[in-house]
């Protein structure tokens, strides 16, 4: 039966391994059928700028199109085309105040701003809230 | 109504270029915004944030400043009078030499004997 | 009775809290709750047999208590499933989503 999870992230991209497990708990969810809001706080809305690059690797002597390097962004935008292949939805709201102190107010098409009272409405409205608090 | 229990467990995380707790704030805010019912429990190191010396001076770096670090005892002061409930680990303050009389009034402590029971209460944990 | 699912993604060697988590989960157990613990990331390197973390075997004796590891996290760690403590369920994250999404069941990071 098709659930709503809600999300609460708030590492920045590339600092710690909680990012690769919420997205890897996000795919699953959407390929169960699952429909996922993720509120985006203070270094999480870092994950969505739309001017990450990847770039060479002089220790691995890698070009930057050999060393495919993962950006976060494409992680997001891979998931929207996840959900609407399954037919689920995925709403990804960066916290306005976190983007706008960070500068990190530009993104690829999906992700949307908002605040607290998306939060809130987003756990009113999930079976299910979990919160990814940041690693120390 | 769901009760939320928030565990705070990490303290002085940022909070100097926030002039917030980012934690405590967005608590705060959403109680604000219509998420009620809800309760803090500073455990470990956070148990500090409910002494009520804490005095953090203003930071300069050239032109560069921190003008208004943040009380967090009167962060969690303002946010007890919005109704917020707010609980401490008794052990963790005493293993820090802290004594009840440092503590802000609007705190309750709680056992790690009944702590089981404590968290059982609430219909969600979050830990931040 | 209540269920909850703690994810540990933290070392039990790098904290005292871990330690505390465990001792809160025996805890719960005792008194009939429902109880999973999904170790990930560093949490799984306490899944070794020979890793000293005397909780563990406890908590893995409690009837109301399932203990996960991730596949994943093992494996990047060169943990194999003949090194770990016994009565651990190596799983990954549909196991993850669907506790999570489990009615009633409380889930908690750590």
């Amino acid at each position: 039966m098709s659930k709503t999870l809600n999300i609460l992230l708030m590492d920045p991209p590339y600092e710690s391994s909680n990012t690769a497990t919420a997205f890897r708990i996000m795919e699953s969810a959407i390929n169960k059928g699952h429909n996922i809001t993720v509120f985006a706080y203070e270094g999480a809305t870092s994950l969505t700028l739309k001017h990450q690059k990847g770039h060479p690797n002089p220790v691995k002597d890698t070009t930057a199109a050999e060393e495919k390097h993962p950006l976060t962004k494409d992680f997001v935008t891979g998931l929207f085309g996840l959900a609407r292949e399954k037919g689920t939805s995925f709403r990804w709201v960066n916290c306005g105040f976190c983007v706008d102190e960070r500068g990190v107010g530009e993104w690829d098409e999906g992700p949307e701003r908002g605040g607290p009272p998306q939060f809130a409405e987003m756990y009113k409205n999930a079976d299910q809230t979990l919160i990814i608090p940041t690693s120390r | 109504m769901s009760k939320v229990l928030n565990i705070i467990d990490t303290a002085y995380r940022a909070h100097l270029e926030e002039q917030d707790d980012t934690s405590m704030w967005l608590i705060h805010a959403i109680n604000n915004a219509g998420v009620e019912n809800q309760s803090i429990l500073l455990t470990g190191n956070a148990v500090n944030y409910a002494v009520k010396t804490q005095k953090p001076k203003a930071l300069n770096f050239g032109s560069g400043k921190i003008p208004y670090p943040n009380k967090l005892h009167e962060d969690l002061q303002a946010m007890s009078k919005k109704g917020i409930k707010l609980f401490f680990l008794a052990g963790d303050v005493k293993d820090r030499g802290i004594s009840q009389g440092d503590l802000i009034g609007e705190v309750e402590g709680i056992d790690r004997s009944s702590l089981a029971d404590f968290v059982d209460d609430f219909d969600h944990i979050w830990r931040w | 009775m209540s269920k909850y699912l703690f994810i540990e993604t933290r070392d039990p060697f790098e904290r005292q809290d871990t330690v505390k988590l465990y001792g809160l989960i025996n805890e719960l157990s005792t008194k009939g709750h429902d109880v999973a613990l999904f170790l990930t990331q560093n949490g799984v390197l306490a899944t070794r047999k020979e890793a000293k973390v005397p909780l563990l075997p406890v908590i893995l004796k409690e009837k109301n208590v399932a203990v996960y590891a991730d596949d994943y996290s093992l494996e990047e760690r060169g943990i194999s499933t003949s090194d770990l403590v016994e009565n651990i369920q190596v799983s990954g994250a549909d196991t993850l989503v669907d506790l999570t999404m489990e009615t009633g069941r409380k889930p908690v990071w750590y």
